[in-house]
């Protein structure tokens, strides 16, 4: 095999990352066609990078993870159950976070140069939200599948003007509000944003508090109010929300 | 908390803890019940399960879902289907459920794509990966979220762009040595 000079690992990687360049990549590629075995390692190699951009599907394991020990595992050791419990002490909460900078401690006094300014922040870990399927086709929801057809199309100024005649008929609606959040950021209205977040924080027994609870802290970052942001993200960390880890690194750059 | 089916589904789309709580209160004993009678263990109630409702998740997100039954047929149609899969896979001699009450009903026809053979191998591909070390994840998170490896490095407080590739090799060179080395990766190579 001509490309021997390099661990295959490596190469199979570099090309993987698309940064296999020139001669190199030709001989690589004829080697995938010439042997098997290095063509299924590299298709092994290749599928498991799809997994793990599968990073929601990733997310949702976690947390099934955690709910069942929670609501399954009756021996569970007291401190971790309360962690595990976004509602109650947060004072337990607050020491399992503190072990956990402990315990990665090391690390962070290793980082020479942890610190990255806010808008770096809300840049690595903004994401909008995938519009909500709305299912049925009757009038009633025609308008909502109207704005949500506008959202999922980027056109986030259109949608927003059909989000408020939702709401006008309808200002409980949380999805529409949690979306007209989005569409807000989408459009570089932070301030715009935090409205319907902190409608939907208030209003309890919705699905959409830790989304919002989420979005508004990426705000705040947004905004260079960090105090605020800190304030939402440790309230994030603390939970069992599936941002928590996200919150808890956002929480390590802020406080370097 | 009572929730309607659609809210159900909503709150999966979410990863909403008071519903996945709800969830798992409502219809997990139950599997657990049938898995067990079904030559399982406890261990293999919780992983079919959960693929239950990692393979609703995915589907949730399909504008064409739709179920036309109640959430808990749905749910005890797909764990069982899975439960029968993986007793074929054990190759556990003379496969016939033991189904019984609510499982004997659950004969919803479930789309063939719950049970994907990719899916199975994403389930181990994705167990190991939560297996890394929490740095391990992050680095290779970030790196398919397209950050440069400079960002990565400056993320992560790396001392330089060499030290980030490096170390994003490394965590993907751990996860490949043990997906390889777990018993499951023969069979579902097979």
């Amino acid at each position: 095999m001509k490309t021997l000079e390099k661990d295959l690992l490596e190469l199979i990687d570099e090309k993987l990352s698309g940064e296999l360049m020139g001669e190199e990549l030709e001989s690589f590629e004829k080697d995938l066609k010439d042997d098997p075995d290095l063509m299924a390692e590299f298709e092994l190699h290749e599928e498991i990078d799809e997994a793990i951009q599968e990073s929601e599907v990733i997310e949702l394991r976690k947390k099934l993870d955690l709910v069942h020990d929670l609501t399954q595992n009756k021996k569970q050791p007291g401190l971790l159950r309360t962690i595990l419990r976004h509602k109650l002490s947060r004072i337990a909460a607050a020491s399992f976070v503190v072990l956990l900078i402990i315990t990665s401690v090391s690390l962070y006094l290793l980082r020479p140069d942890g610190n990255m300014s806010n808008d770096n922040l809300f840049k690595i870990y903004y994401q909008p939200d995938a519009a909500l399927i709305i299912r049925g086709t009757d009038s009633q929801n025609a308008s909502l599948i109207q704005a949500f057809q506008l959202y999922e199309n980027k056109e986030y100024e259109s949608a927003l003007d059909h989000f408020a005649l939702v709401l006008e008929g309808d200002g409980d609606n949380i999805p529409v509000q949690f979306y007209s959040g989005i569409s807000n950021i989408e459009l570089g209205q932070y301030r715009n944003a935090l409205q319907p977040f902190s409608f939907i924080m208030e209003h309890k027994q919705n699905l959409y508090i830790e989304r919002a609870e989420w979005y508004a802290a990426l705000c705040y970052l947004k905004l260079n109010d960090t105090e605020n942001a800190v304030e939402l993200f440790r309230k994030i960390s603390h939970s069992s929300s599936f941002n928590k880890d996200k919150a808890h690194e956002i929480l390590k750059s802020i406080q370097d | 908390m009572h929730y309607i089916e659609e809210s159900l589904l909503e709150g999966i789309r979410l990863h909403d803890s008071d519903t996945l709580e709800y969830i798992y209160k409502k219809f997990f004993p139950s599997v657990k019940a049938f898995v067990n009678n079904n030559s399982g263990n406890e261990d293999d109630a919780r992983d079919v399960f959960q693929e239950a409702i990692v393979a609703i998740y995915r589907k949730v997100n399909d504008e064409s879902f739709a179920i036309t039954c109640s959430f808990k047929t749905y749910v005890y149609a797909i764990v069982k289907n899975l439960w029968l899969k993986e007793l074929e896979k054990r190759k556990t001699s003379g496969v016939k459920l033991n189904a019984e009450g609510e499982f004997e009903i659950a004969e919803e026809p479930v789309d063939g794509s719950f049970f994907d053979p990719k899916s199975e191998r994403f389930k181990l591909y994705q167990k190991h990966f939560l297996t890394l070390s929490e740095d391990c994840q992050k680095v290779l998170r970030l790196f398919f979220a397209k950050q440069s490896l400079q960002e990565i490095s400056q993320t992560m407080g790396f001392g330089s762009e060499k030290y980030a590739k490096k170390r994003k090799f490394q965590c993907k060179e751990i996860l490949v040595k043990r997906i390889k080395n777990d018993p499951e990766f023969n069979k579902i190579r097979q």
